[in-house]
Protein backbone atom coordinates (compact mmCIF):
# COMPACT_ATOMS: atom_id res chain seq x y z
CA UNK A 1 0.00 0.00 0.00
CA UNK A 2 1.10 3.55 -0.77
CA UNK A 3 2.25 5.74 2.06
CA UNK A 4 0.79 9.20 1.76
CA UNK A 5 2.48 10.72 4.78
CA UNK A 6 5.97 9.77 5.76
CA UNK A 7 7.79 11.19 8.76
CA UNK A 8 11.36 10.09 8.74
CA UNK A 9 13.57 10.43 11.79
CA UNK A 10 11.99 13.65 13.04
CA UNK A 11 13.65 15.56 15.87
CA UNK A 12 12.30 18.81 17.23
CA UNK A 13 13.87 20.85 20.02
CA UNK A 14 12.78 24.02 21.74
CA UNK A 15 14.91 26.58 23.49
CA UNK A 16 13.47 26.77 27.00
CA UNK A 17 15.04 29.03 29.57
CA UNK A 18 18.52 28.51 28.21
CA UNK A 19 18.27 24.73 28.00
CA UNK A 20 17.54 22.68 24.91
CA UNK A 21 14.39 20.64 25.33
CA UNK A 22 13.95 17.83 22.90
CA UNK A 23 10.24 17.22 22.34
CA UNK A 24 10.38 14.78 19.47
CA UNK A 25 13.37 12.47 19.41
CA UNK A 26 14.01 10.59 16.17
CA UNK A 27 10.37 9.89 15.45
CA UNK A 28 9.38 7.97 12.34
CA UNK A 29 5.84 7.36 11.10
CA UNK A 30 4.26 6.09 7.91
CA UNK A 31 0.60 6.67 7.21
CA UNK A 32 -1.04 4.85 4.31
CA UNK A 33 -4.02 5.84 2.24
CA UNK A 34 -7.26 5.07 4.08
CA UNK A 35 -5.49 4.55 7.36
CA UNK A 36 -6.84 6.21 10.49
CA UNK A 37 -4.28 7.23 13.11
CA UNK A 38 -4.98 8.60 16.57
CA UNK A 39 -2.22 10.12 18.64
CA UNK A 40 -2.65 9.89 22.40
CA UNK A 41 -0.51 11.03 25.26
CA UNK A 42 -0.46 13.15 28.43
CA UNK A 43 -0.26 16.90 28.30
CA UNK A 44 3.12 18.16 27.25
CA UNK A 45 4.17 14.94 25.57
CA UNK A 46 4.55 16.58 22.16
CA UNK A 47 1.25 15.78 20.41
CA UNK A 48 0.75 19.31 19.17
CA UNK A 49 4.32 19.64 17.98
CA UNK A 50 3.95 16.39 16.13
CA UNK A 51 0.69 17.51 14.51
CA UNK A 52 2.10 20.90 13.60
CA UNK A 53 4.95 19.22 11.79
CA UNK A 54 2.74 16.66 10.11
CA UNK A 55 0.36 19.49 9.10
CA UNK A 56 3.15 21.47 7.44
CA UNK A 57 2.75 24.30 9.93
CA UNK A 58 6.12 23.85 11.57
CA UNK A 59 9.48 22.73 10.25
CA UNK A 60 11.26 20.09 12.30
CA UNK A 61 14.76 20.73 13.60
CA UNK A 62 15.96 17.72 11.69
CA UNK A 63 14.49 14.88 9.70
CA UNK A 64 12.31 14.71 6.61
CA UNK A 65 8.54 15.01 6.12
CA UNK A 66 7.15 13.66 2.86
CA UNK A 67 3.61 14.46 1.85
CA UNK A 68 2.59 12.43 -1.21
CA UNK A 69 6.29 11.94 -1.84
CA UNK A 70 7.00 15.68 -1.65
CA UNK A 71 9.25 17.04 1.03
CA UNK A 72 7.93 19.95 3.09
CA UNK A 73 11.34 20.90 4.44
CA UNK A 74 13.62 23.21 2.54
CA UNK A 75 10.67 24.54 0.54
CA UNK A 76 10.01 28.13 -0.26
CA UNK A 77 7.85 29.94 2.26
CA UNK A 78 5.20 30.57 -0.32
CA UNK A 79 4.85 26.93 -1.31
CA UNK A 80 3.76 25.72 2.13
CA UNK A 81 0.34 27.43 2.21
CA UNK A 82 -0.40 25.94 -1.20
CA UNK A 83 0.48 22.50 0.07
CA UNK A 84 -1.72 22.90 3.12
CA UNK A 85 -4.53 24.17 0.94
CA UNK A 86 -4.46 21.30 -1.51
CA UNK A 87 -3.30 18.30 0.50
CA UNK A 88 -4.37 18.74 4.09
CA UNK A 89 -7.66 19.23 5.87
CA UNK A 90 -7.72 20.69 9.35
CA UNK A 91 -10.20 20.46 12.17
CA UNK A 92 -9.03 22.54 15.09
CA UNK A 93 -9.60 22.09 18.81
CA UNK A 94 -12.42 24.60 18.89
CA UNK A 95 -14.39 24.68 15.68
CA UNK A 96 -12.69 27.68 14.17
CA UNK A 97 -14.87 28.93 11.39
CA UNK A 98 -14.80 32.40 9.92
CA UNK A 99 -17.61 34.06 11.85
CA UNK A 100 -18.91 36.28 9.08
CA UNK A 101 -19.31 33.63 6.41
CA UNK A 102 -22.34 31.45 5.76
CA UNK A 103 -22.01 27.69 5.47
CA UNK A 104 -21.83 27.76 1.73
CA UNK A 105 -19.40 30.66 1.77
CA UNK A 106 -17.06 28.87 4.16
CA UNK A 107 -16.73 26.07 1.65
CA UNK A 108 -16.61 28.46 -1.26
CA UNK A 109 -13.67 30.30 0.29
CA UNK A 110 -11.46 27.23 0.17
CA UNK A 111 -12.48 26.53 -3.41
CA UNK A 112 -11.69 30.14 -4.31
CA UNK A 113 -8.32 30.00 -2.62
CA UNK A 114 -7.53 26.85 -4.59
CA UNK A 115 -8.58 28.48 -7.87
CA UNK A 116 -11.30 25.91 -8.45
CA UNK A 117 -13.75 26.40 -11.28
CA UNK A 118 -16.82 28.14 -9.92
CA UNK A 119 -19.47 25.82 -11.33
CA UNK A 120 -17.50 22.79 -10.22
CA UNK A 121 -17.10 24.26 -6.75
CA UNK A 122 -20.84 24.93 -6.47
CA UNK A 123 -21.57 21.36 -7.46
CA UNK A 124 -19.15 20.00 -4.90
CA UNK A 125 -20.50 22.24 -2.15
CA UNK A 126 -24.04 21.04 -2.80
CA UNK A 127 -22.86 17.47 -2.73
CA UNK A 128 -21.03 17.95 0.56
CA UNK A 129 -23.89 19.73 2.25
CA UNK A 130 -26.28 17.04 1.12
CA UNK A 131 -24.03 14.34 2.47
CA UNK A 132 -23.97 16.02 5.86
CA UNK A 133 -27.68 16.73 5.88
CA UNK A 134 -27.13 20.49 5.92
CA UNK A 135 -29.15 21.22 2.82
CA UNK A 136 -31.56 23.45 4.68
CA UNK A 137 -28.83 25.82 5.86
CA UNK B 1 -12.11 40.51 -2.42
CA UNK B 2 -14.34 37.68 -1.30
CA UNK B 3 -13.46 37.96 2.37
CA UNK B 4 -13.15 41.74 2.50
CA UNK B 5 -16.60 42.45 1.13
CA UNK B 6 -18.36 39.73 3.11
CA UNK B 7 -16.78 40.89 6.33
CA UNK B 8 -17.85 44.47 5.77
CA UNK B 9 -21.35 43.28 4.98
CA UNK B 10 -21.38 41.28 8.20
CA UNK B 11 -19.98 43.94 10.54
CA UNK B 12 -22.06 46.81 9.22
CA UNK B 13 -22.14 48.92 12.37
CA UNK B 14 -18.41 48.75 12.93
CA UNK B 15 -17.52 49.69 9.40
CA UNK B 16 -20.17 52.36 9.03
CA UNK B 17 -18.93 54.07 12.19
CA UNK B 18 -15.45 54.36 10.79
CA UNK B 19 -16.86 55.35 7.41
CA UNK B 20 -18.73 58.24 9.03
CA UNK B 21 -15.56 59.46 10.73
CA UNK B 22 -13.68 59.26 7.45
CA UNK B 23 -16.50 61.05 5.70
CA UNK B 24 -16.43 63.92 8.17
CA UNK B 25 -12.66 64.24 7.94
CA UNK B 26 -12.72 64.08 4.14
CA UNK B 27 -15.45 66.70 4.06
CA UNK B 28 -13.45 69.00 6.30
CA UNK B 29 -10.31 68.48 4.20
CA UNK B 30 -12.15 69.39 1.03
CA UNK B 31 -13.97 72.31 2.57
CA UNK B 32 -10.86 73.86 4.12
CA UNK B 33 -8.97 73.28 0.87
CA UNK B 34 -11.69 75.06 -1.04
CA UNK B 35 -11.63 77.89 1.45
CA UNK B 36 -7.84 78.16 1.27
CA UNK B 37 -7.90 78.27 -2.50
CA UNK B 38 -10.80 80.69 -2.47
CA UNK B 39 -9.12 83.04 -0.02
CA UNK B 40 -5.88 82.83 -1.97
CA UNK B 41 -7.71 83.81 -5.11
CA UNK B 42 -9.72 86.50 -3.40
CA UNK B 43 -6.58 87.93 -1.89
CA UNK B 44 -4.50 88.16 -5.01
CA UNK B 45 -6.91 87.69 -7.88
CA UNK B 46 -5.73 90.72 -9.81
CA UNK B 47 -2.11 89.68 -9.70
CA UNK B 48 -2.93 86.05 -10.46
CA UNK B 49 -5.09 87.03 -13.40
CA UNK B 50 -2.21 88.90 -14.95
CA UNK B 51 -0.45 87.24 -17.83
CA UNK B 52 2.98 88.23 -16.55
CA UNK B 53 5.70 85.75 -15.65
CA UNK B 54 7.78 88.18 -13.63
CA UNK B 55 7.50 91.55 -11.97
CA UNK B 56 10.26 94.10 -11.71
CA UNK B 57 10.32 95.91 -8.39
CA UNK B 58 12.59 98.24 -6.56
CA UNK B 59 15.44 96.53 -4.77
CA UNK B 60 14.58 97.34 -1.17
CA UNK B 61 10.85 96.92 -1.47
CA UNK B 62 10.78 93.41 0.01
CA UNK B 63 8.88 92.29 -3.07
CA UNK B 64 5.88 94.33 -2.12
CA UNK B 65 4.09 96.16 -4.87
CA UNK B 66 2.99 99.01 -2.64
CA UNK B 67 6.52 99.73 -1.39
CA UNK B 68 8.27 99.65 -4.70
CA UNK B 69 8.73 102.66 -6.94
CA UNK B 70 10.17 102.62 -10.45
CA UNK B 71 10.64 105.44 -12.91
CA UNK B 72 9.41 105.55 -16.47
CA UNK B 73 13.00 105.23 -17.67
CA UNK B 74 13.23 101.71 -16.31
CA UNK B 75 10.16 100.80 -18.31
CA UNK B 76 11.71 102.08 -21.54
CA UNK B 77 15.01 100.29 -20.93
CA UNK B 78 13.33 97.06 -19.85
CA UNK B 79 11.29 97.21 -23.03
CA UNK B 80 14.45 97.33 -25.11
CA UNK B 81 15.72 94.14 -23.43
CA UNK B 82 12.61 92.00 -23.16
CA UNK B 83 10.74 93.47 -26.11
CA UNK B 84 8.33 96.40 -25.97
CA UNK B 85 5.35 94.12 -26.18
CA UNK B 86 6.47 92.15 -23.17
CA UNK B 87 6.59 94.89 -20.54
CA UNK B 88 3.68 96.72 -19.01
CA UNK B 89 3.75 99.37 -16.30
CA UNK B 90 1.72 98.69 -13.18
CA UNK B 91 0.73 101.04 -10.40
CA UNK B 92 -0.63 99.69 -7.15
CA UNK B 93 -2.00 101.87 -4.39
CA UNK B 94 -4.27 100.97 -1.56
CA UNK B 95 -6.54 103.77 -0.61
CA UNK B 96 -9.91 104.74 0.78
CA UNK B 97 -12.62 106.22 -1.40
CA UNK B 98 -16.11 107.48 -0.85
CA UNK B 99 -18.87 107.38 -3.39
CA UNK B 100 -20.05 110.92 -3.97
CA UNK B 101 -23.29 111.58 -2.23
CA UNK B 102 -22.85 108.82 0.36
CA UNK B 103 -21.08 108.86 3.66
CA UNK B 104 -19.66 105.32 3.68
CA UNK B 105 -15.96 104.83 3.07
CA UNK B 106 -14.62 101.96 1.03
CA UNK B 107 -11.17 100.42 0.98
CA UNK B 108 -10.04 99.76 -2.56
CA UNK B 109 -6.82 99.11 -4.39
CA UNK B 110 -6.10 101.39 -7.30
CA UNK B 111 -4.36 99.65 -10.16
CA UNK B 112 -2.83 101.86 -12.82
CA UNK B 113 -2.49 100.11 -16.16
CA UNK B 114 -2.34 100.76 -19.90
CA UNK B 115 -5.85 100.04 -21.15
CA UNK B 116 -4.63 98.72 -24.49
CA UNK B 117 -1.94 96.54 -22.86
CA UNK B 118 -2.24 92.94 -21.69
CA UNK B 119 -2.86 93.84 -18.07
CA UNK B 120 -6.30 95.15 -18.99
CA UNK B 121 -9.01 92.97 -17.43
CA UNK B 122 -12.11 91.89 -19.27
CA UNK B 123 -14.98 94.30 -18.84
CA UNK B 124 -18.14 92.47 -17.87
CA UNK B 125 -20.49 95.43 -17.73
CA UNK B 126 -20.41 99.01 -19.01
CA UNK B 127 -17.71 100.54 -21.15
CA UNK B 128 -13.95 99.96 -21.06
CA UNK B 129 -11.52 102.75 -20.22
CA UNK B 130 -9.17 104.16 -22.84
CA UNK B 131 -5.73 105.74 -22.68
CA UNK B 132 -6.95 109.12 -23.82
CA UNK B 133 -9.75 109.93 -21.49
CA UNK B 134 -9.39 110.96 -17.89
CA UNK B 135 -11.49 110.38 -14.86
CA UNK B 136 -12.92 107.05 -16.00
CA UNK B 137 -12.30 103.88 -14.00
CA UNK B 138 -13.28 100.23 -13.97
CA UNK B 139 -14.41 98.81 -10.64
CA UNK B 140 -14.65 95.30 -9.31
CA UNK B 141 -18.14 93.86 -9.23
CA UNK B 142 -18.00 93.41 -5.47
CA UNK B 143 -18.29 97.18 -5.10
CA UNK B 144 -21.82 96.89 -6.46
CA UNK B 145 -22.86 95.49 -3.09
CA UNK B 146 -21.70 98.74 -1.53
CA UNK B 147 -24.04 100.76 -3.70
CA UNK B 148 -21.66 101.63 -6.52
CA UNK B 149 -23.21 101.60 -9.97
CA UNK B 150 -22.30 102.73 -13.46
CA UNK B 151 -21.67 106.46 -13.40
CA UNK B 152 -21.06 106.66 -9.67
CA UNK B 153 -18.34 109.16 -8.83
CA UNK B 154 -15.61 107.93 -6.48
CA UNK B 155 -13.64 110.45 -4.46
CA UNK B 156 -10.16 109.50 -3.28
CA UNK B 157 -9.76 110.45 0.35
CA UNK B 158 -6.03 111.17 0.17
CA UNK B 159 -5.77 113.19 -3.02
CA UNK B 160 -9.31 114.41 -3.52
CA UNK B 161 -9.30 113.20 -7.11
CA UNK B 162 -12.62 112.13 -8.58
CA UNK B 163 -13.30 109.26 -10.96
CA UNK B 164 -16.45 108.04 -12.63
CA UNK B 165 -17.13 104.34 -12.77
CA UNK B 166 -17.53 103.54 -16.44
CA UNK B 167 -17.60 99.77 -16.21
CA UNK B 168 -17.28 96.72 -14.04
CA UNK B 169 -14.86 93.82 -14.03
CA UNK B 170 -15.26 90.58 -12.10
CA UNK B 171 -12.91 88.75 -9.73
CA UNK B 172 -10.39 91.52 -9.41
CA UNK B 173 -8.95 92.18 -5.97
CA UNK B 174 -5.69 92.85 -4.20
CA UNK B 175 -5.06 92.02 -0.55
CA UNK B 176 -8.81 91.30 -0.12
CA UNK B 177 -9.81 94.78 -1.22
CA UNK B 178 -11.69 95.23 -4.48
CA UNK B 179 -9.65 96.63 -7.35
CA UNK B 180 -10.29 99.83 -9.25
CA UNK B 181 -8.49 100.19 -12.60
CA UNK B 182 -7.28 103.58 -13.87
CA UNK B 183 -5.47 104.45 -17.05
CA UNK B 184 -1.90 105.77 -17.05
CA UNK B 185 -2.89 109.39 -17.24
CA UNK B 186 -5.07 109.23 -14.15
CA UNK B 187 -2.41 107.22 -12.42
CA UNK B 188 0.24 109.88 -13.04
CA UNK B 189 -2.09 112.60 -11.83
CA UNK B 190 -2.52 110.64 -8.63
CA UNK B 191 1.25 110.29 -8.31
CA UNK B 192 2.00 113.95 -8.88
CA UNK B 193 0.52 114.97 -5.60
CA UNK B 194 2.30 112.29 -3.66
CA UNK B 195 5.72 112.16 -5.32
CA UNK B 196 8.42 113.36 -3.02
CA UNK B 197 11.38 111.46 -4.39
CA UNK B 198 12.34 109.95 -7.71
CA UNK B 199 11.96 106.20 -8.00
CA UNK B 200 14.75 103.79 -8.74
CA UNK B 201 16.34 104.43 -12.11
CA UNK B 202 16.43 108.21 -11.96
CA UNK B 203 13.79 110.88 -12.39
CA UNK B 204 13.43 110.35 -16.14
CA UNK B 205 10.27 111.76 -17.60
CA UNK B 206 8.70 112.14 -14.22
CA UNK B 207 6.48 109.09 -14.52
CA UNK B 208 6.55 106.58 -11.73
CA UNK B 209 5.12 103.13 -11.35
CA UNK B 210 5.16 100.53 -8.62
CA UNK B 211 6.22 97.63 -10.72
CA UNK B 212 6.70 96.50 -14.27
CA UNK B 213 4.94 93.35 -15.38
CA UNK B 214 7.15 91.33 -17.68
CA UNK B 215 6.58 88.37 -19.94
CA UNK B 216 10.01 86.86 -20.11
CA UNK B 217 11.77 83.54 -20.22
CA UNK B 218 14.45 82.68 -17.70
CA UNK B 219 17.24 84.00 -19.84
CA UNK B 220 15.58 87.36 -20.38
CA UNK B 221 14.81 87.61 -16.68
CA UNK B 222 18.48 87.16 -15.91
CA UNK B 223 19.39 89.79 -18.46
CA UNK B 224 16.95 92.21 -16.88
CA UNK B 225 18.33 91.52 -13.45
CA UNK B 226 21.84 92.23 -14.69
CA UNK B 227 20.83 95.41 -16.50
CA UNK B 228 19.05 96.96 -13.52
CA UNK B 229 21.05 96.61 -10.33
CA UNK B 230 18.52 98.76 -8.46
CA UNK B 231 15.64 96.46 -9.22
CA UNK B 232 14.65 92.97 -8.38
CA UNK B 233 13.04 90.51 -10.76
CA UNK B 234 10.37 88.66 -8.84
CA UNK B 235 8.44 85.69 -10.19
CA UNK B 236 4.68 85.96 -10.16
CA UNK B 237 4.21 83.39 -7.40
CA UNK B 238 6.79 85.13 -5.19
CA UNK B 239 5.08 88.44 -5.78
CA UNK B 240 1.74 86.91 -4.83
CA UNK B 241 3.04 85.44 -1.60
CA UNK B 242 4.60 88.78 -0.68
CA UNK B 243 1.18 90.45 -0.66
CA UNK B 244 0.50 91.47 2.95
CA UNK B 245 -1.29 88.70 4.83
CA UNK B 246 -1.17 86.19 1.99
CA UNK B 247 1.47 83.88 3.41
CA UNK B 248 0.08 84.03 6.95
CA UNK B 249 -3.46 83.28 5.83
CA UNK B 250 -2.43 80.41 3.58
CA UNK B 251 0.03 79.08 6.13
CA UNK B 252 -2.55 78.55 8.86
CA UNK B 253 -5.07 77.00 6.49
CA UNK B 254 -2.47 74.65 5.06
CA UNK B 255 -1.44 73.60 8.52
CA UNK B 256 -5.05 72.61 9.18
CA UNK B 257 -5.24 70.66 5.95
CA UNK B 258 -2.00 68.80 6.57
CA UNK B 259 -3.06 67.94 10.11
CA UNK B 260 -6.40 66.65 8.85
CA UNK B 261 -4.56 64.37 6.45
CA UNK B 262 -2.37 63.05 9.23
CA UNK B 263 -5.36 62.60 11.53
CA UNK B 264 -7.33 60.67 8.94
CA UNK B 265 -4.38 58.43 8.32
CA UNK B 266 -3.97 57.74 12.04
CA UNK B 267 -7.67 57.17 12.67
CA UNK B 268 -7.68 54.52 9.97
CA UNK B 269 -4.41 53.06 11.20
CA UNK B 270 -5.70 52.65 14.76
CA UNK B 271 -9.06 51.26 13.68
CA UNK B 272 -7.60 48.64 11.40
CA UNK B 273 -4.80 47.78 13.80
CA UNK B 274 -7.27 47.06 16.61
CA UNK B 275 -9.50 45.02 14.29
CA UNK B 276 -6.51 43.10 12.98
CA UNK B 277 -5.33 42.26 16.47
CA UNK B 278 -8.83 41.14 17.36
CA UNK B 279 -8.90 38.91 14.31
CA UNK B 280 -5.39 37.55 14.60
CA UNK B 281 -6.54 34.03 15.50
CA UNK B 282 -8.89 34.12 12.54
CA UNK B 283 -6.05 35.14 10.27
CA UNK B 284 -4.07 32.27 11.82
CA UNK B 285 -6.74 29.75 10.82
CA UNK B 286 -6.94 31.16 7.34
CA UNK B 287 -3.21 30.83 7.03
CA UNK B 288 -3.31 27.27 8.43
CA UNK B 289 -5.85 26.12 5.87
CA UNK B 290 -3.60 27.49 3.18
CA UNK B 291 -4.40 31.14 2.55
CA UNK B 292 -1.46 33.06 1.23
CA UNK B 293 -0.37 36.12 3.19
CA UNK B 294 -0.66 38.23 0.04
CA UNK B 295 -4.36 37.36 -0.17
CA UNK B 296 -4.97 38.58 3.39
CA UNK B 297 -2.93 41.72 2.82
CA UNK B 298 -4.96 42.47 -0.29
CA UNK B 299 -8.12 41.91 1.70
CA UNK B 300 -7.16 44.45 4.39
CA UNK B 301 -5.95 46.98 1.82
CA UNK B 302 -9.14 46.64 -0.17
CA UNK B 303 -11.22 47.35 2.90
CA UNK B 304 -9.22 50.51 3.59
CA UNK B 305 -9.54 51.54 -0.03
CA UNK B 306 -13.29 50.93 -0.11
CA UNK B 307 -13.82 52.89 3.09
CA UNK B 308 -11.74 55.89 2.09
CA UNK B 309 -12.97 55.99 -1.50
CA UNK B 310 -16.59 55.62 -0.40
CA UNK B 311 -16.34 58.37 2.20
CA UNK B 312 -14.51 60.55 -0.28
CA UNK B 313 -17.19 60.22 -2.95
CA UNK B 314 -19.95 61.12 -0.50
CA UNK B 315 -17.99 64.07 0.85
CA UNK B 316 -17.22 65.38 -2.65
CA UNK B 317 -20.94 65.36 -3.35
CA UNK B 318 -21.60 67.08 -0.02
CA UNK B 319 -18.98 69.76 -0.67
CA UNK B 320 -20.39 70.43 -4.10
CA UNK B 321 -23.87 70.76 -2.65
CA UNK B 322 -22.55 73.17 -0.03
CA UNK B 323 -20.65 75.12 -2.67
CA UNK B 324 -23.81 75.59 -4.65
CA UNK B 325 -25.63 76.74 -1.51
CA UNK B 326 -22.94 79.20 -0.41
CA UNK B 327 -23.54 82.89 -1.05
CA UNK B 328 -21.59 84.24 -4.02
CA UNK B 329 -19.44 86.56 -1.94
CA UNK B 330 -17.98 83.66 0.04
CA UNK B 331 -14.40 83.03 -1.05
CA UNK B 332 -14.63 79.37 -1.93
CA UNK B 333 -12.93 77.81 -4.91
CA UNK B 334 -12.47 74.13 -5.58
CA UNK B 335 -11.35 73.42 -9.12
CA UNK B 336 -11.52 69.88 -10.39
CA UNK B 337 -7.73 69.67 -10.51
CA UNK B 338 -7.45 70.68 -6.85
CA UNK B 339 -10.21 68.21 -6.06
CA UNK B 340 -8.34 65.44 -7.84
CA UNK B 341 -5.06 66.21 -6.05
CA UNK B 342 -6.74 66.37 -2.67
CA UNK B 343 -8.64 63.13 -3.22
CA UNK B 344 -5.49 61.40 -4.38
CA UNK B 345 -3.60 62.58 -1.33
CA UNK B 346 -6.45 61.48 0.93
CA UNK B 347 -6.46 57.96 -0.47
CA UNK B 348 -2.68 57.78 -0.34
CA UNK B 349 -2.71 58.81 3.31
CA UNK B 350 -5.36 56.18 4.08
CA UNK B 351 -3.26 53.50 2.47
CA UNK B 352 -0.28 54.69 4.48
CA UNK B 353 -2.45 54.25 7.56
CA UNK B 354 -3.16 50.64 6.63
CA UNK B 355 0.54 49.75 6.52
CA UNK B 356 0.65 49.00 10.24
CA UNK B 357 -2.13 46.42 9.92
CA UNK B 358 -0.57 44.90 6.84
CA UNK B 359 2.66 44.48 8.72
CA UNK B 360 0.77 42.86 11.58
CA UNK B 361 -0.99 40.46 9.22
CA UNK B 362 2.28 39.29 7.74
CA UNK B 363 3.59 38.61 11.24
CA UNK B 364 0.71 36.34 12.29
CA UNK B 365 1.78 32.72 12.52
CA UNK B 366 -0.40 29.88 11.34
CA UNK B 367 0.39 28.13 14.63
CA UNK B 368 -1.84 30.69 16.38
CA UNK B 369 -4.74 28.69 15.03
CA UNK B 370 -4.04 25.78 17.30
CA UNK B 371 -3.74 27.95 20.35
CA UNK B 372 0.02 28.34 20.22
CA UNK B 373 0.33 25.49 22.69
CA UNK B 374 2.92 23.87 20.48
CA UNK B 375 5.32 26.77 20.47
Amino acid sequence: MRHRLILDNITHTYEDGGTQRTVLDHLSLHVSEGEFVAVMGPSGSGKSTFLSIAGALLEPTSGAVLLDGESITGKEKKALPDMRLNKIGFIFQSANLIPYLKVEEQLMLVAKLGDMNKAKAKERIRELLHKLGLNHR
Amino acid sequence: MYLAIREMRFAKVRYSLIAVIMLLVAFLVLFVTGLARGLAYDNAASIQNMDATHFMMEKDSNRRFTRSQLSGQVLVQAGSIAGLQNVQPLGVKMTTVTAEGTAGKLDVTLLGIRPEGWLMPKVTEGAAITSNGTGQVLADRKLKDSGIGLGTVLVDQASGLKWTVSGFVSDESFSHSPAVFLNERDWQRLQLGAMARPGAGGAGDGKTYNAIAVKANKHQAEQLAAAFPDTEIVTKSDAVSAIPGYKEEQGSLWMMIIFLFIISSFVLAVFFYVITIQKSSQFGILKAIGTRTAYLVRSVTLQVLLLSAGSLIVSVLLVQAIEAALPGGMPFQLKSSTLAYTSGAFIAMSLAGSLLSVWKVTKIDALDAIGRSAA
